[in-house]
């Protein structure tokens, strides 16, 4: 499969046209990486965006739970986008679960995507605010959670691992 | 309301959205009025509904496991809804009118209907929401996720004020600003 069907096998990606999806193709760089492999490191300079093609990321912070993820993200989800957006220091450690392929999106072809053909643009600009509007809603999860939990401190609580579910 | 008027009561939105873009994402909004005591929406129930808030004031809460928390108030100029309209699902909050309150509102229809005939304003819109909740998103993961798994950070702050941790978590989770009740 070349770059433009691994793309198009996302479900997350469906509304690109094909055209769309070729110019999103020919702005990424497909990138490898073994179970550990850290692809984002919380802290650094947000330099890149991904969408995973194939695999699982765990994200996690260096300084909750011992490193141990708070998330999964699976085939189609993005991640990275928050420093590219807000431009501050990556807010998550993202590492590969196993054998896992990500398309990589520079900062400046980030850039690019949000002053390309006006469909273009709507589309990727719809795809950045879906999966930031799921990871704002995971937080509320937490919050629930929390509220739910006759106390704070109750075994299982809100450090459980929440998964992406859609 | 006129595009120009629009524009200086969002401004924010405004500042990303062209005249033209303007007028088309106004003609997409639908202008409603709700009374006193009247929800937007209510926590846990069904929501694809943006609010733009253009007179009086909201109170926003959450209110589940027989506990309730004031996440603050919004009023002219203020938003509501961002998730909702992006990712149909339920409301992570319950909004009710203050007062007689106006709103101009796009559910996520509206939003469709917005892509294919206004591109430009559409995308307006994603990227000003896209920059609110990326604010939000890196507030609850730096802020919330640390803490919240620090259970000896957790226990003492429950111990003293189990009310206005939840409160504090709350606001920062869903951008408000106002006070604990």
């Amino acid at each position: 499969m070349n770059v433009t069907e691994r793309l198009a096998a996302c479900s997350q990606l469906s509304e690109l046209s094909p055209a769309e999806l070729e110019a999103l193709a020919a702005s990424v760089a497909i990138v490898h990486g073994d179970d550990g492999h850290v692809f984002i490191q919380e802290g650094d300079r947000g330099d890149a965006c991904y969408i995973v093609l194939e695999g699982t990321i765990a994200v996690s912070h260096e300084h909750a739970r011992g490193g141990a993820p708070f998330k999964r993200l699976g085939k189609g989800e993005m991640f990275g986008i928050v420093s590219l957006i807000d431009h501050g220091p990556r807010s998550a450690t993202c590492r590969a679960v196993g054998s896992t392929t990500v398309a990589q999106l520079s900062a400046a072809a980030f850039q690019l995507l949000h002053v390309g053909s006006p469909s273009l643009v709507l589309h990727f600009r719809k795809l950045v605010a879906r999966q930031l509007a799921r990871d704002a809603r995971q937080f509320n999860t937490v919050l629930v959670r929390a509220m739910t939990e006759g106390h704070p401190e109750a075994e299982h609580g809100a450090s459980e691992e929440f998964h992406v579910t859609t | 309301m006129d595009a120009h008027e629009f524009r200086e009561v969002f401004p924010r939105l405004g500042k990303s959205l062209s005249e033209h873009d303007a007028a088309g994402l106004l003609a997409a909004l639908t202008p409603r009025a709700y009374s006193n005591g009247e929800r937007l929406c209510t926590f846990g129930e069904p929501s694809d509904t943006l609010h733009l808030i253009t007179s009086g004031q909201v109170a926003i809460r959450v209110k589940t496991g027989g506990e309730t928390l004031y996440l603050g108030q919004a009023g002219r100029g203020g938003i509501v809804g961002e998730v909702g309209v992006i990712e149909p699902g339920s409301a992570s909050a319950t909004v009710e009118a203050m007062e007689p309150v106006t709103t101009l509102d796009l559910d996520s229809k509206g939003l469709d209907r917005l892509s294919r005939d206004e591109p430009g304003a559409a995308s307006a819109l994603l990227l000003s929401l896209s920059l609110e909740l990326a604010h939000r998103v890196r507030g609850s993961s730096t802020d919330i996720l640390k803490r919240i798994d620090d259970h000896a950070w957790m226990r003492a702050e429950a111990k003293r004020d189990r009310k206005g941790w939840l409160g504090r978590l709350a606001r920062l989770i869903h951008g408000g600003e106002g006070a604990a009740e």
